[in-house]
């Protein structure tokens, strides 16, 4: 079984909201905070979930309700670093079980119903040169690691993407992202029922995949849902993958059932990944060099 | 810098006409452009309007159409290694004379006046952590992107569209990222726009609509000449078209070109400025 990982896109107008949040608001703090990101799917075929930042992911008040699956708000946290060092020695990987615990944490109290959001959370760390405008960032999605069976069963639905379409149009994006399909497929239900009831039969569920149609991996918040349903009790489920696109084509095709068999699957020991890797794979940070873009000297000297 | 504030004064004093002329000059008016904007958005749902700044609103325009933009577009490979690129002159039969070859009254940046200014790659090395992550227990190591093959080639563009009060043309503006999702220096942007423009009518502009946000723009001030003519040759193939197909159904163009059309075809234009970024899936409107 493998997965999409999340791709991060980050706005230069995110950086210029760093570099004055920086120097106005943390100044030598180096604190987490919260932020956001906006998830979307991308036009061109075969491409994995991009996680938008820019300006607006340190506004304070996201929109509630998100018209269309072209933004959907994601919760995050950022810690900015003072140092490179202080980005180099940070403990990565402490950083990632963390999160993964807290997961888990919020799967034992019920906190997870309030917002399903939280299985797509994001935490990037930064260290800004605001001398040079040379930034350095690494993107964690932290995602529970665990072992489990999926097939794909079939292929998409036309009536069923029909009326998640609809769906998509009126929930609030936490009912959105992951929803119950009664059994006979003619009605959807938000996911937080599981808390008071239990289908009679198999449990049947429909999440949203930001990857674009024809990718071949599994939506990467697939890792912590499954955890979460054994964690709920459930040894077997089948999970509708829903694929929209900006275009309105080939949505049909793209969608498609898997059967999760989680009998075998034991959270107690469980791993977790999610630091992003590089396009060539590694995993290292990012960079982003924005004298030429920032600078007024610049652009000044560039101006003939 | 100067001339660049000049020209935002001009762009500023300019009065808005709303007179519409689009058939015989290529210009439209803003009430035109929001027009256009709407059928680009129905047409294209990849395509959105925006909302500017609060302090970049332009009155002339809706406060939730300010601009047009398109997200994330594809850029698989740089424009000057795509054979001469120009085959909307073919299609159209365009002559050469809308290419910019005189001077243009705004900062003009040349490519070989851009000092190389290498990102340094060489300490982030250092920052590796290769071991930081076992492998997904499920399936070995995450695929970087399904089925698609990422290379350092592989950029994306924002596309905006936005309303020249000066030129009374819709006007381009562009904002690259690399293959890691990093905002793209315009130097390296540069690559993106074929060579004919690069030298000639590309700019560094702080956004118009968008605080704290630098982007390049094609310069429109040929704008106006270039959709006239283009205007003109698609009405013509369409009326051909009409002709020939008069026992059809044929409803598509009741007389020529609409203006809601305009920006479907100005797209057309552009991509032929920037054959690699693929804005166009407009192919199958007209």
């Amino acid at each position: 079984m493998s997965f999409t990982p999340i791709k991060s896109f980050v706005d230069p107008t995110f950086f210029s909201e760093l570099a004055k949040f920086k120097l106005e608001t943390a100044k030598l703090s180096e604190a987490t905070v919260d932020i956001s990101g906006s998830m979307s799917v991308p036009v061109a075929g075969g491409r994995p979930a991009a996680l938008r930042l820019s300006r607006d992911s340190f506004a304070s008040d996201s929109p509630a309700v998100s018209s269309s699956l072209l933004s959907f708000d994601i919760p995050g946290k950022l810690t900015n670093l003072n140092t490179i060092e202080g980005f180099k020695e940070l403990d990565k990987a402490g950083l990632l079980k963390g999160h993964a615990d807290e997961l888990i944490s919020a799967f034992e109290t019920k906190e997870i119903f309030k917002d399903l959001r939280q299985l797509l959370q994001f935490h990037v760390i930064t260290f800004s040169d605001l001398k040079k405008y040379k930034y350095y960032y690494w993107f964690c999605f932290p995602a529970l690691a665990w072992k489990s069976r999926a097939r794909r069963i079939s292929g998409g639905d036309v009536h069923l993407n029909e009326m998640i379409a609809k769906w998509t149009r009126n929930q609030s994006q936490s009912d959105q992202l992951i929803f119950i399909i009664n059994d006979n497929g003619t009605e959807l239900l938000p996911f937080a029922n599981l808390q008071f009831s239990r289908p009679e039969g198999m449990l049947k569920i429909g999440m949203i995949d930001f990857a674009s149609t024809e990718a071949i991996g599994y939506p990467w918040h697939l890792h912590n849902l499954v955890a979460l349903l054994k964690k709920l009790g459930f040894d077997r489920a089948e999970v509708y993958i829903y694929r929209d696109h900006p275009s309105q084509v080939k949505v049909t095709l793209s969608s498609y059932w898997i059967e999760i068999g989680l009998d075998g699957t034991d959270l107690s020991n469980h791993g977790s990944v999610g630091w992003e890797r590089t396009s060539e794979g590694k995993l290292m940070p990012k960079v982003s060099d924005l004298a030429a873009l920032a600078s007024p000297l610049d652009l000044a000297s560039q101006a003939v | 810098m100067i001339r660049s504030k000049l020209s935002s004064w001009r762009e500023y004093l300019t009065p808005v006409s709303h007179k519409s002329s689009f058939q015989k000059t290529g210009q439209i008016t803003p009430e035109e452009f929001v027009a256009a904007g709407d059928y680009l958005v129905y047409k294209f749902p990849t395509w959105s309007w925006g909302s500017a700044s609060p302090s970049k609103q332009r009155d002339f325009l809706p406060a939730n159409k300010q601009y047009l933009v398109t997200k994330h577009v594809p850029c698989r490979q740089r424009a000057n290694g795509v054979g001469g690129g120009l085959q909307l002159n073919k299609e159209f039969e365009v002559e050469d004379d809308w290419m910019v070859s005189a001077e243009v009254d705004s900062p003009v940046l040349h490519s070989s006046d851009v000092e190389e200014g290498a990102i340094g790659d060489a300490d982030l090395a250092d920052l590796e952590e290769a071991d930081l992550e076992e492998a997904d227990l499920e399936g070995g190591e995450p695929v970087p992107t399904g089925d698609h093959k990422t290379t350092s080639e592989d950029r994306t563009y924002n596309v905006f569209i936005t309303y020249s009060t000066s030129y009374r043309v819709p006007k381009i503006y562009l904002s690259g990222f690399d293959d890691n999702g990093a905002p793209l220096p315009p130097k390296l942007m540069f690559e993106d726009i074929l060579g004919d423009y690069k030298d000639k009518t590309v700019t560094i502009e702080p956004a118009p609509f968008l605080d704290d946000l630098t982007l390049i723009s094609i310069h429109p001030c040929r704008h106006a000449g270039v959709m006239r003519m283009l205007l003109d040759k698609a009405e013509a193939k369409a009326l051909t078209e009409k002709n020939q197909k008069q026992d059809d159904d044929w409803e598509e163009f009741p007389a020529g070109i609409r203006v809601d059309q305009y920006l479907i075809i100005f797209l057309k234009f552009i991509a032929s400025v920037t054959p690699t970024i693929e804005h166009d899936f407009t192919m199958t409107a007209l």
